[in-house]
């Protein structure tokens, strides 16, 4: 999912979950479920700084 | 279908499984098709199958269901549950009332009421003495399989095992365990393919394993190579001109 939400391949897409689970202090499992319920949506973080614009509350 | 008689679901099935067994078969189209045909035909709402890795830890291979899906993932969490002890004892483990007498395994107990599952089968996957992995029935209803299903479904898991290590055989240089490590391999690519599926079309995982079958069908092409292809984007089995005329199910 995340790969299509970044137009990247399953390899960048799995790097950017995991930075992403790192950067909010939870598991990557935590994070790959709240994908699959379309929770968490990696278009809303932009290409860089993405982590920042999370923390900023750019989800919504 | 009650129109069908009973007998005739039971060949057509087996023919399913033969057919799958094709020369180059794939082992997660199988192993599906295994899970799937022994769901529908035994009274059991839900399945799912666990094949052994080369370091003989299970892994979750085919599920019919998101909540099958979580129940096999507690066991393999928790270390426990009835479906582990089929494998570790290369016998069947049936619970009938999984309220009444799941307590030996409480983490699966939990989890099986949570998601509704009263009842379970587990049933070896094995070869005279190789054990591969189980195959495992849930039932929202309390209550055993009778015996004659109980070996109807052992006869469709051992047709399926004899296959798997068939293929073994006609790749002398691979071992067990090395084939159950592709098979592990082509499952991620398959779980990566769904992803990509759901996020396009809105679908849930359910649903977009069922378009990806379909479609692996419907071409006769095997779910681990449409899988990569849709994965790595060079496949596009959403857009109309790619759907058969019945490919809606």
């Amino acid at each position: 999912m995340v790969l299509v939400q970044l137009g990247t391949n399953a390899t960048d897409a799995f790097a950017r979950i995991r930075a992403y689970a790192y950067s909010h202090g939870r598991t990557v499992d935590d994070v790959a479920r709240d994908v699959v319920l379309r929770k968490v949506d990696f278009r809303t973080f932009g290409d860089e700084g993405s982590l920042e614009a999370s923390r900023n509350g750019a989800i919504a | 279908m009650t129109d069908i008689s009973r007998e005739a679901r039971i060949g057509a099935a087996f023919v399913s499984l033969a057919d799958t067994l094709t020369a180059d078969f794939d082992v997660v189209d199988l192993l599906h098709t295994l899970v799937h045909d022994c769901t529908s035909l035994l009274d059991a709402q839900h399945g799912g199958l666990m094949l052994a890795d080369p370091m003989g830890h299970l892994q979750l291979m085919a599920s019919t269901s998101e909540q099958a899906d979580f129940v096999e993932m507690m066991q393999l969490d928790a270390g426990s549950g009835p479906c582990l002890d089929c494998y570790e004892t290369g016998t069947p483990v049936s619970v009938s009332d999984i309220q009444e007498h799941g307590d030996k395994w409480p983490e699966f107990q939990k989890a099986a009421l949570q998601r509704g599952f009263r009842s379970v089968n587990a049933v070896p996957m094995r070869l005279r003495n190789t054990f591969i992995g189980t195959l495992n029935l849930f039932g929202t209803g309390v209550g055993k399989l009778s015996s004659t299903d109980a070996a109807l479904a052992q006869s469709m898991a051992d047709v399926a095992t004899i296959g798997i290590i068939q293929k073994r055989l006609l790749r002398e240089s691979e071992t067990v365990a090395e084939q159950l490590q592709h098979a592990l391999n082509s499952r991620i690519v398959i779980e990566q393919a769904k992803g990509v599926l759901s996020e396009l079309s809105g679908l849930d995982m359910d649903g977009a394993f069922a378009t990806l079958r379909d479609y692996a069908r419907n071409n006769n092409l095997g779910l681990h190579a449409v899988a990569e292809r849709v994965t790595n984007r060079t496949l596009d089995i959403l857009s109309p001109a790619s759907l058969s005329p019945d490919a809606k199910v």
